[in-house]
């Protein structure tokens, strides 16, 4: 009896599981069908349903991110794609799509070029991700303790030797995947990104009597630099920077 | 005497007309004065006029008066279309003789045996006069009946609200104005003005100070406040050539007109500006004062890359139309956008502009997709409802069919491009998916994470003094002999030990432990060997040669023992002496 109650309750367990996953695929499959009979915002509220339930994927920001864009609406468009580039960047589909979208704003910015070795550097540590980086440096540090102990208690030369040697290497290994592991997370820390969710003056203050730098329209992407009271420092792609009021913006992180 | 004849000439004459018996009509007696006040030094003319004639006219006393003229008799009798009028006056010119007010009291006259007096007249006498009117010249006349007056239609509007000022010259007097001339026309600092042109001056009648006058419109402007507070509205004067009736008269009975120049001026006025309320005013408000309507209008909405529309924002209504910015419209940068050509229809009148100002822009969109040209907002003031009002336009969705990829444009190579086209429409949704939770926690950087990383550095330590334990141990002597010599013993001596009890196998294992020995410590097979050749290589080794010796004897021994009877306490002697031998080698070889 005692097993079969078990049983029971693992099952259940399991059901209610994939119960919460299968809705979640509902929605979506109701959305995408939404999304193919021209029932865009149908389609909106259906996969906003998804990450309401705490639920997310590439493609549920990608499709409504289309979806957005099939409704005109700017800053919810880019807003989508954005946090989809922000699980797969090198999507073509979305590479193609977001650049529809771009179309639609009113900003134009300049990418600023990065020094060459800086940026192949970081995009080197942020195409691996942080947890790969972290479990480098977990296992790098158990060789170099085991070749240790190896070179400490084996009696043979030779093989003290080599040991030696590679515990060595292993520990500095393992010391420089935690510095990329870091750097990968301070790297990731500093970028946070926004979107302009409302036509805004960006100010040299971050206070009403602050001059007026320039104006920001819907749908464009700043990087949130500072923050004080209800003001965002941002800066551009292009490198300039100011003070806006926070509620104009949407945060992607 | 000679009027008395002429009286009574005339008195026949009328009997001979009344002879006729034309209609009694009623019997009329007046008394006239030229004025009613009059300075001292003045003179007053008062006519006694009947309809009929009469007899025996008696006229006043004139108390307070003395006669300077008179009494002068005129008669005119007239038959229009066989109706026959008549009128005789009996006129006398009186000076006054002191101040005061005096009554000119009845006088009398009789018709057809009826008694008819005239009304008493009351007449004040006032100081002497500088210019007793019958001297007036032509100049004091026009002074007198010639005036300019401004009319200015507000005097405290808004800010660019429109006022109007209208010149009107009131002409009094049977004066003629043949011309006039502006001496100094105002400039209407800090106002933005337009004159409303007058086509043709016609007069209209009015009144100015209750009298009688006749009015002509000479110069209508609109003006717009440029700046609040008390801005000062300049005169403006006019030289006035004027023709005026004198007392003469021409050969022909018209009166001779007199010409004089008269400078006229007016409207001199200060008009307090008011600023407009900043409670509502709206951020993007560029000082728009009047009603309007707003529209944001695109020539095509659907049409391929490369081609041209005009996208137009107009402003309708009446108010300050050329003294606004037309708000600058928004468009996405891949859109070309030229600068706009600026129109505007405004009709200028007496309520202000009215009429319609516009931006016209060209844009050129570069590539295909969607572009929504944002809605732009446009405030104005309304000084009658005393709000601003604020006007969006609508949302302008461009549509661009054909045309090159946006994000292509970096691609150098033309083929290419045309190439990739096909491929890039805008993609359809992703069908499949795996959903996640959202909520993700960072391994790294926890403490767990810390831990298992440094965690096993701590093994490090352990094994160091698991090896410095080694170390203590092998500093032990004593202790260190006996375990060594155990251990030997275990390894060569294990199977002598076991055969301890049987005198001739103990004896025989003990000297194959011993041979064992020998030849794991120094290479070679003893067993062949003599025992002098043993302890030759023993000695070649550094063994000192009691060692030798021990070894020597104890292999000697065995040889005996298995033939020989030894007790069981000579086995274990030997045995104790094999291993302290065996360790006491295994040290030195």
């Amino acid at each position: 009896m005692e097993w079969r109650k078990r049983f029971v309750i693992s099952l259940l367990f399991l059901c209610s599981f994939s119960l919460a996953l299968a809705q979640g695929m509902n929605s979506f499959e109701a959305a995408n069908k939404a999304y193919n009979q021209g029932d865009y915002s149908q389609a909106v509220s259906e996969y906003q349903k998804i990450i309401e339930d705490g639920e997310e994927s590439f493609e549920v920001y990608f499709n409504l991110g289309n979806s957005y864009y099939k409704l005109n609406d700017v800053a919810n468009s880019i807003y989508n794609y954005e946090k989809a580039a922000l699980i797969d960047k090198n999507h073509p589909a979305l590479q193609v799509n977001l650049s529809y979208a771009r179309g639609m704003t009113i900003d134009a910015i300049n990418q600023k070029s990065e020094s060459g070795i800086s940026k192949v550097f970081n995009e080197f540590i942020l195409s691996v991700e942080l947890s790969t980086w972290t479990y480098f440096s977990i296992v790098l540090m158990l060789l170099f303790v085991s070749f240790y102990l190896i070179f400490l208690l084996w009696n043979s030369t030779k093989i003290k030797r080599l040991a030696f040697i590679l515990s060595i290497i292993s520990f500095l290994l393992s010391l420089s995947a935690y510095g990329l592991a870091s750097r990968h997370q301070s790297l990731e820390a500093k970028d946070r990104p926004a979107i302009i969710f409302s036509n805004t003056v960006v100010k040299a203050e971050p206070n009403d009597r602050g001059a007026v730098l320039f104006e920001l329209h819907i749908g464009t992407k700043v990087q949130i630099v500072d923050q004080l009271g209800n003001w965002a420092q941002v800066q551009l792609a292009d490198g300039q920077e100011g003070w806006l009021l926070e509620d104009s913006i949407k945060r992607l992180k | 005497m000679k009027t008395m004849k002429f009286y009574h000439l005339l008195v026949l004459f009328g009997l001979l007309i009344s002879l006729q018996g034309f209609a009694q009509e009623t019997v009329e007696f007046t008394v006239n004065l030229s004025k009613s006040k009059l300075g001292i030094n003045e003179r007053i003319r008062v006519d006694f006029s009947m309809n009929r004639d009469g007899d025996q006219f008696t006229p006043p006393d004139f108390k307070g008066f003395r006669v300077v003229m008179g009494p002068s008799q005129s008669t005119s009798s007239s038959w229009i279309n066989g109706v026959r009028s008549f009128k005789r006056t009996f006129s006398y010119t009186i000076a006054p003789i002191q101040k005061g007010t005096f009554t000119i009291s009845q006088a009398s006259v009789v018709i057809d045996g009826k008694t008819y007096k005239t009304q008493s007249k009351e007449v004040i006498v006032t100081d002497a006069v500088k210019k007793p009117s019958d001297q007036l010249t032509a100049y004091d006349i026009a002074e007198e009946k010639l005036h300019l007056v401004a009319e200015v239609s507000k005097n405290s509007p808004y800010l660019n609200e429109p006022i109007t000022v209208v010149y009107k010259l009131y002409v009094g007097g049977n004066i003629n104005v043949s011309n006039f001339r502006p001496l100094e026309n105002p400039t209407y600092e800090n106002f933005w003005s337009s004159e409303i042109p007058i086509n043709k001056y016609s007069f209209s009648s009015g009144t100015f100070k209750g009298e009688p006058y006749n009015v002509v419109d000479l110069k209508r402007v609109v003006l717009y406040p440029q700046l609040t507070g008390e801005l000062v509205l300049e005169p403006l004067s006019l030289e006035i050539t004027a023709d005026v009736p004198t007392n003469r008269r021409d050969f022909f009975g018209g009166v001779i007109y007199s010409s004089t120049n008269k400078v006229v001026t007016a409207g001199k006025r200060t008009i307090n500006v008011k600023s407009l309320p900043e409670e509502g005013k709206p951020a993007n408000f560029s000082g728009a004062v009047g009603d309007y309507n707003f529209f944001v209008e695109a020539s095509k909405k659907i049409l391929n890359a490369g081609e041209s529309l005009q996208l137009k924002v107009s402003v309708k209504g009446s108010g300050n139309l050329k003294l606004f910015q037309i708000p600058e419209v928004k468009v996405p940068a891949s859109i070309e956008r030229y600068d706009p050509e600026f129109s505007e229809a405004i009709k200028t009148t007496l309520g202000g502009m009215q009429g319609e100002v516009s931006n016209s822009y060209t844009l050129v969109p570069g590539y295909k997709g969607k572009y929504p040209i944002p809605s732009i907002s446009f405030s104005y003031f309304n000084p009658t409802t005393k709000r601003y009002h604020s006007i969006d336009s609508e949302e302008v969705l461009l549509q661009i069919l054909e045309g090159p990829e946006l994000g292509q444009e970096d691609q150098p190579n033309q083929v290419q491009k045309l190439e990739v086209v096909a491929d890039d429409q805008f993609k359809f949704i992703e069908l499949q998916t795996n959903l996640r939770p959202i909520e993700k926690k960072n391994f790294f950087g926890t403490i767990s994470y810390y831990l298992s990383w440094l965690l096993p550095l701590l093994l490090i330590p352990l094994a160091i003094i698991y090896g410095k334990n080694q170390q203590k141990r092998r500093g032990d002597v004593e202790g260190n002999r006996s375990r060594r010599a155990n251990q030997l013993a275990k390894k060569y001596l294990s199977a002598a030990k076991k055969a301890i009890a049987d005198k001739e196998e103990f004896y025989v294992a003990l000297e194959r432990a011993l041979h064992h020995f020998l030849k794991a410590k120094l290479k070679i097979e003893t067993s062949e060997l003599n025992k002098d050749k043993i302890a030759e290589i023993l000695l070649d080794r550094g063994i000192e040669n009691d060692d030798i010796k021990e070894l020597i004897q104890l292999l000697e021994h065995c040889d005996m023992a298995r033939y020989s009877p030894i007790s069981a306490g000579e086995i274990q002697t030997d045995y104790q002496q094999s291993i302290a031998t065996i360790t006491k080698l295994d040290k030195k070889i």
